[in-house]
């Protein structure tokens, strides 16, 4: 167990800074012996008390240059340093109230800042969406709201009308509540069309996924689609689990889940999108 | 009278080490008289340099230090020689005398030995 020797001085020396007043003591003492003891020598050298005591300092030579030397070993200057300016800026803050409202305000500020736009070129360009050529998807709004619905009549104009994308799926958030049999609970499901997943491009991880052929209008048959993680929390990714049916707002359905592990809310469609909210 | 030289650095620190092996626990001005004597009176130790160096043997734990009576039965801090001092003396001794003799061999060496 041969520690370094750099590493043996830098714990004498933060040991240093801790009984530094100690230290100081232990020094200043042994400075003083010195000198008694050279002067009791130059003494029985033959010189005069007051001859022998000068000589001896002479000999020691600058006492506050070399304590000066001795204090930078001992401890850690550059930490003291930091230490007591730390310090001092604390004070001058507390003298000055406004100027630290402001600068800690700016600071807020600028840090809230590029928080935001940290977070939204996280989302956009670090962590993108997990769909093959993500980038060409576009959501589209009506008018500048960015949080505007298309009524479910728009969309079919929009899609049957589309020239500009190879396809258009439309979808709406929804609460509801699902049940396995045992454990009902809500949870947020997406209604989406019969296309959605074959417009983002998506392969099911077990089972299928319903397709605009599955359409037939108003009631078609039902079919739910759900995320990853949704799955392997409820079913904790047992095979079986595929041909379990569960109850969805009275409607009984087979199941498949799709590989989504960012997202965990499980995946819901009713076919078609009949209670599209306008 | 020959004019006295500055100890070169870092040779202080071994002429420490040295004494204390010799002599056994020192204190402060014991070790600097030693120093002193031993160098013929031509090594000028500005004998306060000398507790700086001290403590940094002690900080690298070659040597250690306890209070203990001075002749005139004061208090003082004495020095000895710890195991890790006693292994870094050693090596440091070889390594002074191997450069030692190289500057020897080169300083002996003439023109004619090398062509």
């Amino acid at each position: 167990m041969k520690s370094p020797k750099w590493l043996k001085r830098f714990f004498a020396r933060l040991f240093g800074y801790a009984t530094s007043r100690a230290q100081e003591q232990r020094l200043q003492e042994e400075i003083a012996e010195h000198i008694a003891l050279q002067t009791a020598d130059n003494i029985s050298a033959g010189l005069s008390a007051a001859e022998a005591r000068r000589q001896a300092n002479l000999k020691f030579g600058a006492v506050e240059a070399m304590k000066e030397d001795y204090r930078s070993q001992r401890s850690l200057q550059p930490f003291e340093n930091l230490l007591r300016d730390l310090r001092f800026a604390l004070r001058m803050l507390r003298k000055s109230p406004g100027f630290t409202i402001v600068a800690v305000a700016t600071l807020a500020m600028a840090i809230g800042a590029n928080a935001v736009v940290f977070s939204v070129l996280n989302a956009l360009i670090l962590h993108p969406l997990h769909i093959p050529q993500a980038e060409t998807f576009y959501g589209i709004q009506h008018g500048n709201d960015a949080l505007s619905y298309q009524s479910y009549p728009d969309y079919l104009d929009l899609r049957d009308r589309n020239r500009t994308f190879d396809d258009i799926a439309a979808y709406d958030a929804a609460l509801v509540g699902l049940d396995t049999g045992e454990n009902p609970s809500r949870a947020w499901i997406f209604l989406a069309s019969g296309n959605y997943f074959d417009v983002l491009r998506l392969q099911p991880f077990l089972g299928r996924f319903f397709h605009a052929s599955d359409e037939h209008g108003p009631n078609s048959a039902p079919y739910i689609v759900l995320s990853y993680a949704y799955w392997r929390i409820i079913f904790k990714a047992i095979e079986a689990s595929s041909a379990a049916s569960f109850r969805s707002t009275n409607i009984p359905s087979p199941s498949s889940a799709s590989r989504h592990p960012a997202s965990t809310a499980p995946w819901y469609s009713s076919i078609p999108v009949s209670s599209c909210p306008s | 009278m020959k004019q006295k030289t500055d100890v070169p650095q870092g040779t202080l620190a071994l002429m420490v080490l040295k004494t204390l092996d010799v002599l056994g626990p020192l204190h402060g001005y014991g070790i600097a008289r030693r120093i002193e004597q031993i160098s013929g009176d031509l090594l000028a130790v500005n004998q306060g340099t000398l507790y700086p160096v001290l403590l940094k043997l002690e900080q690298e734990g070659v040597i250690a230090s306890e209070w203990g009576a001075s002749e005139n039965n004061r208090r003082a801090r004495f020095y000895r020689l710890t195991r890790e001092g006693r292994k870094q003396l050693q090596v440091e001794t070889q390594d002074w005398q191997q450069t030692a003799a190289m500057i020897e061999r080169f300083f002996a060496a003439k023109a004619e030995d090398l062509s």
